[in-house]
């Protein structure tokens, strides 16, 4: 438990979240390199990626209730399916 | 960065409720989640027919100021995490100081937002100048109403932590995080689909 322990250190949780967000970000100037289905996926997993990592550890999921969690698991991960589906079939 | 108070880790805490803050907050949560996945839907669908005046359009939103507003909201939501650990604590004036910080970012982002529709408009963008900027700022504006409300409820929680921690109050302050931490997951979305995924 301790790796788990030091995960939910809120300073950890907002380093992640920062370089997260600066890796999205410069995705995102590098879009034409990528490719647009390529830059735009990464930048939309990387957005579901902060809001799980938050909702894990700032909103304390990580230990709430099971069946809480997995609510807001199912959604992290559908509506990330969804806009990535939805994205992707943009021409 | 915040100095530690005497803390409680609350990873081992077994007195904590396996629901944090208090169980209607989490109608709030998963009703507003439900609501803005609709939304990011919505604008999903509308951007498939016509996609490339969507990216046209998009190339006239700031991305200094979308990432500037991403980086005060992570931040505030750390110190909102770290006040409440410290009210949990009993460090009362160190819960103060940290959610009075939040609260300061948290308005430092309606002011980025305010400026930003301000030169957007002196662009000549606005909600009927095409389906994109109508979703934009329909969109942004209900999350910036969330953003107002998130502060008032920030306000509560700074009121609460200066007085003696009681399970019940501890669940109301959690109740009154949780909520600004929802203001920032729907932001890091629609950051992504409105400012980054071209």
């Amino acid at each position: 438990m301790r790796g788990v322990k030091s995960l939910a250190s809120p300073f950890a949780i907002w380093l992640l979240l920062v370089g997260a967000t600066l890796i999205s970000y410069s995705s995102s100037l590098e879009g034409a390199a990528l490719g647009p289905r390529i830059g735009g996926s990464i930048i939309l997993v990387i957005a579901f990626f902060k809001a799980r990592v938050i909702g894990l550890n700032f909103m304390e999921l990580r230990r709430a209730a099971m069946p809480l969690r997995l609510v807001f698991e199912a959604w992290v991960m559908l509506a990330a399916l969804l806009l990535l589906v939805m994205f992707g079939l943009a021409p | 960065m915040p100095a530690e108070p005497q803390r409680r880790d609350y990873m081992a805490d077994e007195a904590h409720s396996a629901i944090p803050g208090e169980p209607g907050v989490w109608i709030i949560i998963f009703g507003d989640l439900l609501v803005f996945t609709l939304f990011f839907a919505t604008f999903a669908s509308y951007r498939l027919d016509d996609h490339a005046m969507f990216q046209t359009a998009q190339t006239k939103l700031s991305q200094t100021s979308g990432l500037i507003n991403t980086l005060l909201l992570l931040t505030s939501s750390w110190l909102v995490m770290e006040a409440i650990t410290a009210a949990r604590a009993g460090a009362a004036l160190h819960a103060k100081r940290l959610v009075t910080g939040a609260m300061l970012l948290g308005s430092g982002f309606v002011l980025v937002k305010f400026f930003e529709y301000r030169s957007e408009i002196q662009a000549g963008a606005s909600p009927v100048l095409n389906d994109f900027f109508m979703l934009y700022f329909a969109f942004t504006g209900i999350h910036l109403l969330h953003v107002i409300v998130g502060i008032v409820a920030l306000a509560f929680l700074r009121a609460m932590s200066a007085q003696p921690a009681t399970p019940q109050r501890t669940a109301i302050m959690e109740a009154c995080g949780i909520f600004w931490h929802l203001v920032d997951i729907l932001w890091v979305v629609l950051y992504a689909i409105l400012f980054l995924h071209h």
